[in-house]
């Protein structure tokens, strides 16, 4: 059986849990993209994202005739990927107990750069990209931010993955939301012509 | 979204959990209709709103984009992934990049066996013991063939299995733990390099901790003893019942007795007692000529320690003035020693993993 870029993923799930390795294969081709660019970001070290999805499908496909009708695939294969990258980062002694119990962990930033930022100076806003500013939201504000609006899971499938309290959850998006979009204000206008015109 | 609920939706928010909204700016091919631009015309006054938005969702996009996997890593990952569906994991090798560092150890344990069944694979007391103690399910592998049997484990590290001899281990190696594999026979080990995840070999009372190398387990139903040979790299070893034992193998270093080239280490089962010498035939680390031309004899034994990785003793003072002219190539190192020795008129013995070379000295 083939399988298209339509075909849902429930119907691939159910598919790959009979041995079906072409709804195997497109799970991978499907999520593959997305879980690596997202690996990166919690990990930050590209050998540990590659091994810790390898781990995944390989576990995935071993471990398939006992493994339930999941809600979404798409939320069993994030969230399984984030643990084992979590738990590498433990063993390796990162910091990762930031990345878990504190709020504001901020991917690296150079003073220089923040203070720049504190400043505000609109010329500085003007050329820094927008992808930039990302870069300047804290990690966990900006995974929330990510898994929220980007992948389209809910709060309770985010707590459940960064286990942490739906309001935290809410807390995070908020204020990502919030920071976002005071970076992007300056932006906008120039954004918009670019995008339009 | 209900047309009726246009006028309200002036959040950002909003907008971004709009399903055809992210449809909308994401995957414009796709975007059947013209409802937001139509929604844009209408609402003028939303235009702000919705700007950011969009501009949100596209940094966003931007930045998965930026990070996704190369076509290269894309497809190695998904053949390495492949190559493990369908095996339990004897199968060819596809080396990581990480894993091409491996050291070479060679490493020969000689354990006290004790035949359960004649014909068949004798199996250790002790590994039947161990391997009941395990939690996790286990694979194992025994050779009744009388050739070697190439095994590859779930970490792409191999092992050649000789005749008579089982091994069992985890049948995934989970990230962060340790890789634990239990021996009863011999083996020859080609470890990947793994520095967070020691590789350790039960083999009778002795435990072996490597980080990341390649190494012989020999097993000898003849002898009560324990051997290790290494040949490159680094390995510890402990006894099992060491009360230690369980911090040294918890350790990221390696503790207990430090092996290192060419050195062996004999345990015997009977007095507990473990006893560290040098190999029989010590092969050089790294291969070299040897030719020395009224060289000064510490040179000598110098450039031998580098090349062999063994330590030679001997007064520096007294042998200061000793010259020696030789070329040294194929001859083991005992021979290439004695030619030395023959030379500066002294000899040599091992004592422990070292050589010792005395000699009177030579005059100025």
């Amino acid at each position: 059986m083939s399988y298209s870029k339509k075909t849902e993923d429930k119907v691939l799930w159910q598919a790959f849990k009979r041995g079906d390795e072409t709804a195997f294969a497109e799970l991978y081709k499907r999520y593959m993209g997305l879980l690596f660019s997202y690996g990166k970001k919690i990990s930050g070290d590209e050998q540990a994202v590659e091994d810790g999805i390898q781990d995944l499908f390989i576990d995935l496909w071993q471990s398939r005739s006992r493994l339930g009708d999941v809600e979404t695939a798409r939320f069993y294969l994030f969230s399984s990927l984030r643990r084992k990258l979590i738990h590498t980062l433990r063993q390796d002694k990162l910091p990762a107990d930031n990345l878990d119990h504190t709020e504001e962990w901020k991917l690296p930033v150079s003073p220089a750069h923040e203070s720049a930022l504190i400043n505000a100076e609109i010329a500085d806003f003007q050329t820094a990209s927008l992808q930039d500013r990302l870069k300047q939201l804290p990690l966990r504000q900006y995974e929330v931010l990510m898994l929220y609006y980007y992948h389209g899971f809910s709060y309770t499938q985010i707590s459940d993955m960064m286990s942490i309290n739906e309001q935290s959850v809410r807390n995070l998006q908020h204020r990502g939301l919030q920071k976002l979009r005071q970076l992007i204000t300056w932006a906008v206008v120039s954004l918009f012509l670019f995008n339009f015109l | 979204m209900a047309a009726n609920g246009i006028a309200e939706m002036v959040n950002v928010d909003e907008l971004l959990k709009n399903e055809s909204f992210r449809d909308w700016v994401l995957k414009p091919a796709s975007a059947s209709d013209a409802y937001w631009p139509d929604f844009m015309a209408r609402y003028p006054d939303q235009q702000p709103v919705i700007d950011q938005a969009r501009s949100i969702l596209l940094a966003l996009d931007h930045d998965v984009r930026e990070n996704h996997p190369t076509p290269e890593q894309y497809t190695r990952i998904y053949a390495n992934i492949q190559d493990r569906m369908h095996t339990a994991p004897v199968r060819t090798l596809a080396i990581g990049r990480r894993w091409l560092i491996a050291a070479t150890v060679v490493l020969c344990l000689g354990v006290a066996l004790y035949r359960l069944f004649s014909g068949k694979s004798p199996v250790s007391p002790h590994y039947s013991a161990l391997v009941d103690r395990v939690e996790v399910a286990l694979l194992e592998n025994v050779n009744d063939t009388p050739k070697p049997l190439k095994v590859v484990l779930p970490d792409k590290s191999i092992v050649w299995l000789q005749p008579e001899s089982r091994i069992s281990y985890a049948k995934n190696f989970t990230s962060g733990a340790k890789r634990e594999v239990y021996l009863s026979g011999n083996a020859f080990f080609d470890i990947t390099k793994h520095p967070d995840q020691p590789f350790f070999v039960y083999a009778d009372e002795l435990i072996t901790k490597v980080l990341g190398t390649s190494f012989w387990v020999k097993t000898n139903p003849a002898n009560d003893r324990v051997v290790v040979e290494v040949k490159t790299g680094k390995v510890s070893v402990f006894a099992r019942s060491d009360s230690r034992a369980g911090q040294m193998q918890a350790n990221r270093e390696l503790e207990g007795v430090v092996l290192t080239p060419n050195q062996q280490l004999t345990f015997s089962n009977l007095d507990v007692r473990m006893k560290k010498s040098l190999v029989a035939n010590p092969e050089p680390v790294i291969n070299q000529e040897f030719a020395f031309r009224d060289e000064r004899v510490a040179t000598v034994f110098s450039s031998l320690e580098q090349a062999y990785g063994i330590d030679i003793i001997y007064d520096e003072d007294l042998l200061a003035n000793c010259l020696l002219t030789a070329t040294l190539t194929d001859e083991p190192l005992y021979e290439k020693l004695k030619l030395i020795c023959k030379g500066i008129e002294g000899h040599y013995e091992i004592v422990d993993a070292q050589i010792v070379v005395t000699a009177k000295g030579c005059q100025e």
